[in-house]
């Protein structure tokens, strides 16, 4: 028995160790924001690049505009770092070795009616090859007129970024004399990025933001709001889910009870908080917003979800409900829903949808939160989930094999296999972006898996050693792993 | 039985040839792409003074300043380059190179005496591919050969260990070899207490051996050296007035936990969250499990982990790089863990007697070691924002490819368009020196708490930049002031993305709108301003 239990312990420390990784590497995709599977668009947009072989180049490329732009949003991927400028103005930094090298972001505030300079800095961070910039700016006004913006042969490129030696003006605003520069260089048959950064899913549910407008109670003397909403949709359904909030003042955010935190804002600032790690994956989800806001401008909030069948799900802050603070709400008649605030600055907006949200990455606070307390739960449960798996398949195959080792060792491979199929089965289910993607993710839990089945293999095999000491064949002789327990035993020992 | 013993030898022998050839490859190729960094062209700045006086020095401004720490580095570079003929970037890396080619073969031959060919085969060929030491090998600074002297200390350390009665022969090795250790790179003195603590614990049931004559004679050399080094670093210091504060006052080791700027992970995490450590670092982590069951691995084992302790708490001048020195201690240990785990593995799987047991067995350990091959290497396997979850994000020697800052080509535009009465400010003054054979002027720095030099030997202006003494600009006034004085001053904007760190926003906006970029290159930006 002792034996039996020093094995036992010789090879769970090794188990649990390779269960944890496991689930570590689990836990881990399930943190891992913006990885998300979004096809992006690039339209006739191509690669382009100067034609000699500098660390670094300059683009510029123009767009004529009519009219304000009510909407705009660029993509844009470049070797390696860059700066983008629009008017002569730095929207984007991205430092390219560090992070994903695809940016995607609303620009219109920065865009303005007549002709627009969107000029890109690009660096190389690593030897050999040029500088290369793949974007596509999509334009659309209050008029529902669309323009496009693509890298084309028609954009400019130069290794400096004067087209003398002085300076007069910035080399990305409209005013400035390109004309010296030299045409871009299409590259042709060179793929384009089809996975964006962290912030695309939101950005695609930012398309609908009609309903992001105040909302408050109608309570009066009543300085707080309390709002609820109750989401239909499990975790697994969704990729990833947003709350997007604006309140002067202060407010917490609970999901399915649990506070995920809280915040402070101001007016100008719409803070984008990914929920989808509170979500359950059990049961329908409840979301709360306990707010203390400036009671006359409100609070504008929009629940947004990326679905993992395709398209996207909102729920603006005029279909949430509003209760009292101290009172249940699942009191329905103490629950209503909240009204539309008019503030004065969106009366003023004569002609225009007062619904629209005009703003640009500065006014987006986006706060990935990880809740560690979570992550360790999820860890823990990943873990007992794959010891589980092993520790069952194992005293099955005791049960089943008796004392003949050909068929303990078949049904233990074939139990073991199957649980590398449940198990990768259920890395899958456990959450859709642990996808074949990934494929080192996919490389790695594969073989872990591998791992793990031999060493049940291992373990039984140390078992039956052990179990062979202790309770020898009837001649005396110990039972032998694969010879012992098989033909040499049943029938023979008899 | 004698025959197949030298087969094997001959086997083990080949196997060595191939990494060699193998570390050789990968560190020849782009040994001299990249211009040389600051570190690297101050050290090569002191090769001079080595060649010319026999001792390595410069001259800050009107002072004449000996090196007073790395002290041993400038000599190898000298070697080298008098040997080669040339003073170029190839020849002052040349040492790097082949310290850390010395450094692969000691690993092979530590791990094959020690844990088996296979450990030898696995460790030996980690190094050889590992992004990390491919970097420090084409590095003129001291890593490479701080870390090869590290090793060989270490060796005589475990060869005195197994001694009953120490000689002196050993005792003398132990002092020469940490000398050059600690000449290399003070910061390898951490391995004394680390020592201490080793031979603490190997030899706790015999603590008398430690009261051995031989001991102390070891004991009091080695203080010897520490505080000659030490004495001498302070009183050379002395004279200097010095502004500000940089890494060179750090000169003893600090109670970390009593300080604002004590990060007792910071090592920990940027060592085991680098993307070319993930797996390999977590497999060593794992390989506690042999620690405890196998007493061989102990002794690398515990040299790596305590001494990373030490630097984490008691240097306060945090750097990746620092870690590097030890770096051979993980390897070798990371080497012993994989052998020991796929002997384990085909062992039990043999019990089975299943050849479908065994094959599955063979693959997966194949996997494994192919895997921790690939993943020491950032060229091979890219985990992007899976790995380096530490402080620090990418950094140059993280990465394969990286280029840093490229001194060289706007050195060369310099020298080509600069004209006789132009002035130069440079942010770089020794590599703008050591290529353009231009010596700059001024050096800008309005971010006043970087350390500078006060010349009072000199009536105005006193305040010299640390490299090679030209005039400081501490502010966009006085910036101001000497381009209103000259028709054309130049100005070597490099490294650019580190420009923030000593000049501040307003005078950074004031050359974003007066001064021209006429070159630009890796990380670098040539500015001209003109009347």
């Amino acid at each position: 028995m002792k034996n039996l239990i020093g094995s036992l312990k010789s090879v769970s420390l090794t188990v649990l160790c390779f269960a944890a990784l496991l689930s570590y590497m689990s836990t881990t995709a399930l943190q891992i924001k913006g990885e998300q599977q979004t096809a992006l668009s690039w339209g006739e947009a191509g690669w382009v690049s100067a034609s000699n072989e500098q660390p670094v180049s300059y683009f510029v490329g123009h767009l004529v505009l009519s009219h304000q732009p009510s909407k705009a949003i660029l993509q844009i991927a470049a070797t390696d770092s860059y700066d983008v400028y629009i008017n002569g103005t730095k929207i984007v930094h991205k430092n390219a070795p560090s992070v994903n090298p695809l940016w995607v972001g609303a620009v219109e505030k920065a865009l303005k009616p007549g002709v627009n300079a969107i000029g890109i800095r690009v660096e190389k961070k690593v030897w050999g090859g040029e500088p290369r910039l793949l974007l596509s700016l999509g334009v659309e006004d209050f008029n529902g007129l669309k323009r496009t913006l693509v890298t084309n042969e028609n954009w400019k490129v130069s290794n400096i970024p004067v087209n003398a030696f002085r300076k007069t003006v910035h080399w990305a605003h409209p005013s400035f004399d390109s004309s010296v520069w030299q045409r871009a260089r299409v590259l042709v048959g060179e793929s384009t990025p089809q996975y964006g950064d962290s912030l695309i899913s939101g950005i695609d549910g930012w398309g609908n933001l009609d309903g992001f407008r105040p909302v408050w109670h109608a309570h009066p003397g009543q300085e707080q709001a309390h709002l609820s909403v109750t989401t239909p949709f499990l975790r697994s359904e969704l990729y990833n889910a947003w709350l997007m909030i604006r309140c002067e003042g202060n407010y917490k955010v609970s999901i399915n009870g649990r506070r995920t935190g809280d915040y402070i804002g101001d007016t100008d600032q719409v803070k984008l908080i990914n929920v989808y790690q509170y979500l359950s994956a059990k049961k329908e989800n409840t979301l709360e917003v306990f707010a203390d806001c400036e009671n006359r401008k409100g609070i504008s909030l929009q629940f947004m979800a990326k679905k993992s069948a395709g398209g996207t799900l909102t729920i603006p802050g005029i279909e949430w409900l509003v209760a009292r603070p101290g009172i249940d709400m699942s009191k329905q008649p103490e629950a209503q829903h909240p009204y539309y605030l008019v503030l004065p600055e969106m009366e003023s907006r004569s002609g225009r949808p007062a619904s629209r949200l005009i703003f640009d990455r500065d006014s987006v606070d986006v706060v990935d939160e990880i809740n560690y307390v979570l992550v360790i739960v999820r860890w823990l449960q990943g873990m007992l989930l794959w010891v589980s798996l092993v520790v069952v398949s194992v005293s099955i195959v005791f049960n089943l094999s008796k004392d003949n080792p050909m068929a303990s060792q078949s049904v233990n491979i074939t139990l073991a296999l199957g649980s590398m199929l449940v198990g990768l089965f259920c890395m899958m289910a456990l959450d859709i972006r642990v996808a074949a993607e990934f494929v080192f993710n996919f490389y790695v839990i594969a073989f872990i898996v591998l791992m793990l089945f031999l060493l049940e293999i291992i373990l039984v095999v140390q078992l039956r050693a052990s179990r062979d000491a202790h309770f020898p064949a009837e001649n005396g002789a110990p039972l032998r792993p694969g010879s012992g327990m098989g033909s040499n035993s049943t029938e023979e020992n008899a | 039985m004698k025959e197949a013993r030298s087969w094997r030898n001959v086997f083990a022998y080949g196997c060595l040839f191939v990494i060699v050839l193998l570390c050789l490859g990968l560190r020849l190729a782009n040994i001299d792409t990249r211009s040389l960094s600051i570190d690297e062209a101050t050290l090569a700045s002191f090769v001079g003074g080595v060649i010319e006086r026999g001792y390595p020095y410069i001259y800050v401004s009107t002072m004449e300043v000996p090196l007073a720490t790395y002290e041993l580095v400038p000599y190898f570079l000298a070697l080298s380059t008098l040997l080669g003929g040339e003073f170029n970037e190839f020849y002052l890396r040349l040492p790097a190179l082949l310290f850390s080619t010395g450094t692969l073969i000691l690993i092979f031959f530590i791990c094959k005496k020690q844990f088996g060919l296979l450990s030898a085969v696995i460790a030996s060929t980690l190094m050889a591919v590992s992004t990390w030491s491919i970097f420090w090998s084409q590095n003129a600074f001291h890593p490479a050969q701080t870390q090869f002297f590290s090793l060989i200390y270490v060796m005589v350390i475990q060869r005195l260990l197994m001694e009953e009665r120490v000689r002196l022969l050993t005792v003398l090795a132990v002092w020469v070899t940490f000398t050059v250790t600690y000449l290399s790179w003070e910061g390898a003195g951490f391995l004394l207490p680390v020592t201490a603590v080793m031979a603490l614990i190997i030899k706790r049931k015999e603590l008398g051996w430690v009261f051995q004559w031989n001991i102390w004679l070891m004991v009091f050399l080695v203080v010897l050296t520490v505080v000659a080094q030490g004495v001498r670093r302070i009183t050379l210091q002395e004279p200097h007035l010095m502004l500000g504060s940089g890494k060179g006052d750090v000169s003893l080791p600090q109670l970390g936990f009593l300080n604002d700027s004590w990060d007792p992970g910071f090592y920990f995490l940027n060592f085991f969250g680098m993307e070319t450590h993930l797996l390999t670092g977590f497999l060593f982590l794992l390989g506690i499990y042999y620690f405890v069951k196998r007493q061989e691995l102990r002794f690398f084992y515990l040299y790596f982990m305590m001494t990373m302790f030490c630097l984490s708490n008691f240097l306060l001048f945090y750097n990746a790089h620092y870690l590097f020195f030890i770096y051979s201690f993980f390897v070798i240990s990371l080497g012993a863990i994989l052998s020991f785990f796929i002997e384990d593995l085909l062992r039990w799987s043999k019990q089975t007697q299943s050849s479908l047991v065994l094959g599955l067995a063979g693959f997966s350990v194949s996997v494994l070691v192919l895997l921790c091959f690939m993943t020491m290497n950032s060229q091979v396997m890219k985990f992007y924002d899976f790995g380096n979850k530490g402080h620090l994000g990418v950094r140059m020697d993280y990465r394969d490819g990286l280029v840093g800052p490229d001194y060289r080509r706007l050195s060369e535009t310099l020298r080509n368009q600069r004209r006789v009465s132009d002035r130069v400010i440079s942010m770089a003054p020794m590599p703008t020196k050591l290529y353009s054979g231009v010596a700059p002027d001024y050096f800008l720095q309005t971010v006043t708490n970087r350390k500078v030099v006060y010349d009072n030997r000199i009536d105005s202006p006193f305040y010299r930049d640390k490299f090679l003494g030209t005039v400081v600009l501490r502010s966009v006034d006085e910036l101001k002031d000497v381009l209103t004085r000259y028709d054309r001053v130049w100005m070597m904007a490099s490294p650019w993305n580190a420009l923030a760190l000593v000049v501040d926003a307003e005078t950074l906006k004031f050359l974003d709108e007066n001064m021209t970029v006429v070159d630009e290159s890796y990380d670098s930006r040539l500015l001209l301003w003109s009347k």
